[in-house]
């Protein structure tokens, strides 16, 4: 604890999306951070802030963009840098990396947008160009879906592209503008337009296996467990979406500016608002809904990144620089760590190590003992 | 000082704040269709600081308190605020020993707001937010933080420097509440924006303007409220409503809220809440705003200005047919300048005032008391009162504050007088005022209201400790009751002719702590206290007409401003119906019908109703169930705070430094800082600096000063360590050598806002060297100057146009080695500026200076800002005298240049014709004399940066030159 509380002044901790986390954990048992982070694994000092999410590659590799313009790869477990790139103009999202960090790896990014816009296909072995093409549409979102890249741009239109080359399997329009990213779980892609919809989009071809109306404006992706898929809008409602058939279930009313998407465990829907609220109700299933919450705490602290699970552990990072980690089934603070600065890009869980990137730049990767 | 154009436009002066108006108290102390003014001062708010109190001449002068310069007003401090400070979780509260109970509920209320926009932001401060607390305006307007004059209407503020939030409290709670939160939000807004910038690594290009920061401010604080719809309707039916891109015309109006706000409740509602705050979290993806705009929106600028104006036009354009343009059933008796208010009628019984009425007009740029005729518009206009140019009158809050008539033509008005506010007995009949009464406890006067045997009065009083209350006022027997006692505002009494009952408008309706007022009944009699009026909406002004035995008001429960007559048992009608919103109506001696305000076209006049032949719909009290009434909160003492002792901590406001370097001449390199502590009542300059020709001559001209200023109480002073050492050039640059050590006091004495007193003496020792005159000197001097200055100027963007100022100032050196004078001084600058028009004025100004001894000034009077015509050394001498006359007057309103790439905007020119004459000499009398004469051009960008050309010849008063003589400058006028 005392070399922890020594070395609070930057954690990074990075979060993928909650599937994503829980799909690249190999054989460590997250119920180890039961117990407060303590052990430094590595550190590093990236110059500027993370505010695009952080990637961690199957073949454990950290892949982090940072506000002025620099890419970087570490290996997650030992911190060595396996390249960094900088480029002249703004990257616009988090980069998709496919194959991992090897010799047939490939790391999409865009740099810069509209006139000046590049997507850039980069070698993941050492960040250098393998091709680029003109993009104008800012991409909010880039993600790695089997053998292809999806991106998401700011003018609602998704896309399938081939990673080698860039080329274009498929695309979609209509999500509506700066509408959220979406979430990918095997060969299906489940997007929520920016306002009114939630789609099923099958990733190999670009069919919308449905669409169901879902009122409300969305600003934060879906999340989702099993079949369920949970959705918020910014207004506060919850709805509880069927995967497979797209039927839809209002199931409550969560605090306002849900700007974060919800993280599911079991059959608990965990938001948290933007004030600071979490909130963990259930899902009941066959799909239905029991409105009342089974917790609720108020962090006090305003919140800007997503949430993640540990194990049984949900982490929640506040904008006043305090990483938060609370029971689930009940919400009971475990433990709690006061950072230098708040984090922008959400803490990421792998392979049991945290890893976790502050708006100063800093990236820390921590192993629990 | 506020300057109005005949469109009724605040001049460009105003945009240095950025307002917003009071929405409660414009006109009259209650909602009426001018917002709150909350200010944001800007970050140049430490340099202009420093310039003001060390730089003495290059600051703006006419809006900044001027304790140690050649002219400019005073901020005075009547009340020396002992403070303390209420510690929370996120803010430090600040506040005077009288106002405990306020400071823990605005802490509460803070801390309230504080929650709701960090969800609305997702943001946190990272740091503590000092928030100060006044208990009145007359308090808040003597804070040192800011050195503005804060204008009337100023409801809060928060400045960038170092992130603080002023805010008076003015009896209303919900003002307080609302003005709280509305302050928090830009708090918020400076923080993000902050954050944003540094995170993603660049420089703050791109600010989110006026309207957006405002209006911000006021859609997250307020719901649309019928103030706004009254405005908006009349921008949209007039056809005047801006494109966004137009909105920066309107900056510093009360018409930037308004439009901001509209603006972004329809962003809200089409684009998401959540929108809004995407924008700042955007910032640095463009490089203009509009870009901005477009990246989180989707649309462009234009594209959602046309959205919204239509969004607007479908709400408004149906009002058409429910309701008329006032000026179909009325006469317009104003129309000159844009705001004529508070009519009330004379009696027709006074001879020769009959079919007279008196109202209150910023129509020349001050705030005077008006008389006019009801025969026609503008009819015999004159003034009775001048305001805002001497103590006596130094403010009539025109905003809040309404004025009455007694039958035998004795008007009641207040006006501030020093450090309270008084109300003044104006006998309209003798021109002459009869009669001024305030009380020292009362911090606060509005409306008072004559008692029909006029011995008597009633009115709004605002105690130090913050309980707004009614009044009664026995003028023979001097005793003042105090007649409600609460936490209630209680405002615009108005006194029944026939009975002894007082009518008024007051929050303790329910609903009241959410802006609700309704009219009530006092019985002075019985002290029954009842509802006239019910309903969750704003009634206000009310006022009793005799003939029908019933009572006028105004109330904006259906959206529109209109007004309605009720019995005294609350029963009545609705008697316009009018697209234009309606304020303080007043009834005829006649009972044919009122005088009211009219707000049509961006303008405030004043129209002569007759009462209509049908009545409107009908309403009575029974029609809305009793409700109890709201309780004045007191904080919650779970509320966690702790108490702790304001220190005196000092921390920087300002630095600077800079290095120059001429090959041929010289170096030099200096620093300055400036530091004060949280309430600027104590602060601590610095500055060191160097000029040297080399290395081997760096420490004897090595230079360095440290400066403290005491600002906290009515004196002001400030003492003064140096040490000067260099090569300098005196006024006809002749350069000499001078080093001085030693250390000075200065004194400030503020008589009034226009007038002070101001010494200072210095103890040094010096060696001089001025080959020039053969003078050096190696020992000790005393030096003392004295100064009266009194300015009421009133300012245009390029100088003075009307008011008067003058400085005059003497001063010794004394040789304390001889034992001997040195030198002396006397100076003279007398400028009088003659109005002839809205924008122009006859301006004079006799200037002389003296100077003797063996250590004399030699002053030159030469240059675009003296003898126009003449290079600025050619006239000069120990001895001056300067007359310079010159007419000022408006030439073209804005130039417009229509460029391939766009247009460009130029502002106004002023035009001068000018005649000067001046001397200057070493000895005798009479001097030689000299004149210059021409025409002058005047463009203003903005402060300081007043463009001038001058050109004309020379005489001799003997012959007139032949030749031309031009020059170019910048500065303001005389």
């Amino acid at each position: 604890m005392a070399r922890f509380a020594s070395s609070l002044t930057v954690l990074v901790f990075l979060l993928l999306p909650l599937q994503t986390v829980v799909a690249q954990e190999i054989g460590r048992d997250d119920s180890v951070w039961s117990g407060q982070p303590f052990e430094v694994v590595w550190q590093t000092d990236a110059g500027r802030a993370v505010t695009s999410p952080l990637q961690v590659t199957p073949d454990g590799y950290l892949v982090a963009v940072t506000t002025d313009r620099k890419i970087y790869c570490h290996k997650v477990t030992t911190g060595d840098r396996k390249w960094r790139r900088r480029f002249k103009r703004d990257l616009t999202a988090a980069p998709a990396v496919v194959g991992g960090i090897s010799e047939t790896g490939f790391i999409l990014l865009q740099e810069g947008h509209g006139r000046e816009g590049k997507l850039r296909g980069l070698r993941s072995r050492d960040g250098k160009d393998a091709w680029e093409k003109p993009w104008g549409d800012r991409l909010t979102w880039l993600e790695p879906a089997g053998d292809a890249v999806l991106t998401l741009g700011l003018s609602g239109t998704l896309h399938s592209l081939d990673p080698v080359d860039g080329s274009e399997n498929w695309k979609l329009d209509g999500f509506g503008w700066d509408a959220p990213r979406g979430v990918l779980d095997g060969d299906d892609v489940f997007v929520v337009a920016r306002a009114d919809s939630v789609y099923s989009v099958d990733a190999e071809s670009g069919e919308i296996r449905w669409r169901s109306a879902v009122p409300g404006r969305f600003m934060a992706p879906p999340s989702k467990n099993g079949d369920i898929l949970a959705v918020t809008t910014v207004e506060g409602q919850l709805y509880q979406v069927d995967a497979r058939t797209g039927e839809v279930i209002p199931s409550g009313t969560r605090r306002s500016m849900q700007l974060q998407p919800p993280v599911q465990r079991d059959a608990s829907v965990i938001t948290v608002s933007s004030d600071g609220w979490v909130q963990s109700g259930r899902f009941l299933w066959p799909l239905g809904v029991d409105e009342a919450l089974d917790w609720e705490i108020d962090l006090d602290e305003a919140v800007a990144c997503p949430a993640a699970m540990a194990g049984e552990f949900v982490l929640v990072a506040t904008a006043a620089g305090r990483l938060v980690a609370l029971r689930a089934d009940n919400g009971t603070q475990v433990w709690s760590l006061e950072l230098s600065d708040r984090l922008a890009a959400a803490p990421i869980l792998s392979d049991g190590y945290l890893v976790v990137a502050t708006n100063q730049g800093d990236i820390f990767v921590y192993n629990h003992d | 000082m506020v300057v109005w154009d005949s469109r009724g436009r605040r001049s460009t002066r105003e945009t240095m704040i950025d307002a917003r108006r009071t929405p409660q108290r414009p006109f009259g102390v209650f909602p009426t269709p001018v917002s709150a003014i909350r200010i944001r001062l800007s970050a140049l708010t430490p340099i202009l600081l420093l310039g003001s109190i060390l730089l003495l001449i290059l600051a703006v002068p006419h809006a900044f308190a001027q304790p140690f310069t050649a002219f400019g007003k005073n901020k005075v401090q009547y009340s020396t605020l002992d403070w303390n400070v209420l510690e929370s979780d996120h803010f430090d509260l600040y506040y005077y020993t009288e106002e405990e109970e306020l400071a823990r509920l605005a802490l509460e209320m803070a801390e309230e707001s504080y929650q709701d926009l960090q969800a609305k932001f997702a943001h946190q401060i990272h740091r503590r937010i000092p928030l100060i607390i006044y208990n009145s305006f007359m308090d808040f307007e003597q804070n040192n933080i800011t050195p503005y004059f804060l204008p009337e209407g100023v409801a809060g503020l928060t400045e960038f420097a170092r992130g603080r939030v002023l805010v008076p409290f003015n009896g209303s709670l919900f003002d307080f509440r609302t003005t709280i939160h509305h302050e928090l939000v830009h708090v918020y807004q400076l923080s993000i924006t902050a954050q944003v910038y540094r995170e993603h690594f660049k420089q703050p290009l791109v600010s989110p303007p006026l309207w957006f920061t405002e209006g911000l401010a006021v859609h997250w604080t307020e719901t649309r409220d019928p103030e706004a719809d009254m405005i908006l309707r009349d921008l949209v039916l007039s056809g005047g409503l801006p494109s966004i891109d137009e909105f920066w015309r309107y900056a510093g109006s009360y018409l930037t809220y308004k439009l901001g706000q509209s603006v972004l409740d329809y962003i809200g509602e089409n684009y998401g809440e959540d929108r809004i705050h995407q924008i700042y979290r955007r910032l640095y993806v463009a490089n203009d705003f509009a870009s901005v705009l477009q990246d989180v929106l989707g649309v462009s600028q234009q594209e959602l200005s046309e959205r919204w104006a239509f969004d607007l036009q479908t709400r408004y354009f149906p009002d058409v047919a429910k309701a008329e343009p006032a000026r179909f059933d009325s006469r317009v008796l104003t129309s000159f300048g844009g705001a004529n208010m508070k009519a009330v009628p004379l009696p027709d019984s006074l001879p020769g005032l009959e079919n007279r009425f008196v109202f209150l007009s910023p129509r020349d740029g001050f705030t005077n008391v008006y008389m006019g005729s009801r025969s026609g518009k503008e009819r015999d206009v004159e003034v009775l009162i001048k305001g805002e140019r001497s103590s006596a009158f130094e403010s009539l809050h025109l905003f809040r504050n309404r004025i009455d008539m007694s039958p035998d033509g004795k008007l009641l008005l207040v006006s501030k007088h020093q450090n309270r506010d008084e109300i003044v007995v104006y006998d309209v009949v003798k021109r002459k005022e009869s009669g001024r009464f305030g009380w020292n406890h009362l911090v606060g006067i509005a409306s008072p209201s004559w008692a029909s045997d006029e011995r008597r009065l009633v009115f709004t009083g605002l105690s130090r400790d913050g309980f707004s209350d009614l009044y009664l006022y026995d003028i023979e027997s001097e005793e003042l009751r105090r007649l409600t006692y609460d936490r209630y505002e209680d405002v615009e009494p108005s006194f029944c002719p026939w009975d002894e009952k007082i009518v008024f408008s007051s929050d303790r309706a329910p609903g009241g702590r959410d802006g609700v007022r309704n009219l009530f009944l006092l019985d002075l009699e019985t002290g029954k206290l009842e509802h006239l009026t019910r309903g969750p909406w704003v009634d206000m002004a009310p006022a009793w007409e005799e003939k029908t035995k019933s009572i006028l008001f105004v109330s904006n429960r259906d959206r529109f401003q209109a007004v309605y007559r009720v019995d005294v048992d609350g029963n009545g009608h609705r008697l316009t119906r009018t697209l234009d919103g309606i304020i303080d109506p007043r009834p005829l001696p006649d009972g044919s019908g009122f005088l009211a305000t009219v707000y049509r076209r961006g303008q405030f006049q004043i129209y002569q109703f007759d009462y209509p032949d049908s009545l409107g719909e009908s309403l009575a009290l029974a029609d809305y169930a009793t409700s109890a009434p709201w309780h004045w909160e007191t904080a919650s003492p779970d509320v966690s705070s702790r108490k702790a002792e304001y220190t005196t901590e000092f921390s920087l406001d300002f630095a600077q430094g800079g290095v120059l370097v001429d090959p041929s001449l010289r170096t030099g390199e200096g620093l300055q800082f400036v530091m004060s502590d949280m309430m600027a009542n104590h602060l601590l300059a610095f500055d060191l600096s160097n000029t040297t020709f080399s290395t081997s001559e760096f420490l004897r001209n090595f230079s360095a000063g440290i400066t403290y200023f005491n600002l906290r109480n009515r004196l002001n002073y400030g003492l003064s360590a140096f040490h000067y050492s260099g090569d300098f050039y005196d006024n006809l640059s002749f350069p000499f050598f001078e080093q001085r050590s030693g250390a000075s006091v200065l004194l400030s004495y503020p008589l009034s806002k226009f007038e002070r007193v101001q010494t200072s003496f210095a103890l040094a020792y010096s060696e001089t060297d001025r080959p020039s005159i053969s003078f050096k000197r190696k020992g000790a001097v005393g030096t003392h100057f004295v100064s009266y200055v009194h300015d009421n100027s009133l300012w245009l963007p390029t100088g003075p146009i009307d008011g008067r100022r003058f400085n005059l100032t003497a001063g010794l050196r004394l040789n304390l080695k001889r034992g001997a004078e040195e030198s002396t001084w006397l100076l003279g600058d007398y400028r009088q500026y003659f109005r002839l028009g809205s924008r122009s004025a006859y301006a004079v100004r006799l200037q002389g200076r003296w100077t003797e001894g063996d250590n004399p000034e030699f002053y030159w009077i030469g240059g675009s800002l003296g003898m126009r015509t003449y290079d600025r050394r050619a006239i000069a001498g120990k001895r001056t005298l300067m007359l310079n006359q010159e007419i000022r007057f408006p030439l073209v309103r804005g130039l417009l240049l229509g460029l391939p790439m766009g247009n460009i905007e130029l502002p106004g020119v002023q035009g001068a014709l000018f005649l000067d004459a001046g001397s200057g000499w070493d000895e005798g009398w009479p001097p030689p004399w000299e004149g210059s004469y021409g025409v002058g051009f005047r463009m203003s960008f903005g402060g300081l940066l007043v463009f001038r050309l001058d050109t004309g010849r020379r005489t001799d008063f003997k012959s007139f030159g032949k030749q031309n003589h031009t020059r170019f400058y910048l500065g303001w006028n005389y």
